[in-house]
C-alpha cells in the first residue's frame, strides 16, 4: 500500500497548489503538518503557475492499494 | 561570447531506503519543480528538511537541478 501526504495551498490566484511527500510518517500530527506547511510558506522556495503560496487550504493523506488480477 | 541563462531549477530529494533483499542499497529519489530560480541554498535546505521531516525515511541528499540555456 503507497501512501501518500498532500499538502494544499492557495496561491495569489485563489487556485489550490499541492505539494506531495511520499511515505509520509505514520506518526504525523494535524500540528506537525500545519508547522510543516508554515515552514514551507516562509521558506519561500516554491512559485506556481499563479503566484506566491499565500495560505494553508488543507492536507490530506491518500492511500493508493494494487490488486493483481490474473487474467488469462 | 555565449552566456549560459538559467532558465529553470529543481529540488530533487533523495531518500535512503536501506538494504534490499540483496543486500543492495536502494534509494528514492522525489523531484519537485515550481522552485523559484532566485532561491538561495539556505531557502532550499529548509525546504529540504522540512520536507523529509515528514518522510518516513532519513534524508540522504538534498539536489538542486538547474537548467540553463546557452546563447549568444
Amino acid at each position: 500500500m503507497a501512501k501518500t501526504l498532500e499538502m494544499q495551498f492557495v496561491n495569489e490566484q485563489g487556485k489550490t497548489v499541492t505539494i506531495t511527500v511520499d511515505a509520509p510518517k505514520d506518526s504525523l500530527t494535524k500540528d506537525e503538518i500545519a508547522a510543516a506547511m508554515d515552514g514551507l510558506m516562509t521558506a519561500n522556495v516554491f512559485i506556481s503557475g499563479g503566484g506566491n503560496l499565500t495560505s494553508k487550504k488543507g492536507a490530506r493523506t491518500v492511500d493508493r492499494t494494487v490488486t493483481e488480477m490474473d487474467i488469462k | 561570447m555565449a552566456q549560459a541563462v538559467l532558465t529553470d531549477r529543481q529540488l530533487r530529494l533523495v531518500y535512503d531506503l536501506g538494504l534490499n533483499m540483496e543486500g543492495k542499497q536502494v534509494f528514492k529519489a522525489k523531484t519537485y519543480s515550481n522552485v523559484k530560480p532566485a532561491a538561495d541554498p539556505d531557502q532550499l535546505m529548509a525546504t529540504a528538511v522540512i520536507l523529509s521531516g515528514l518522510q518516513k525515511y532519513p534524508l540522504f541528499a538534498a539536489e538542486r537541478l538547474d537548467t540553463n540555456e546557452i546563447q549568444n
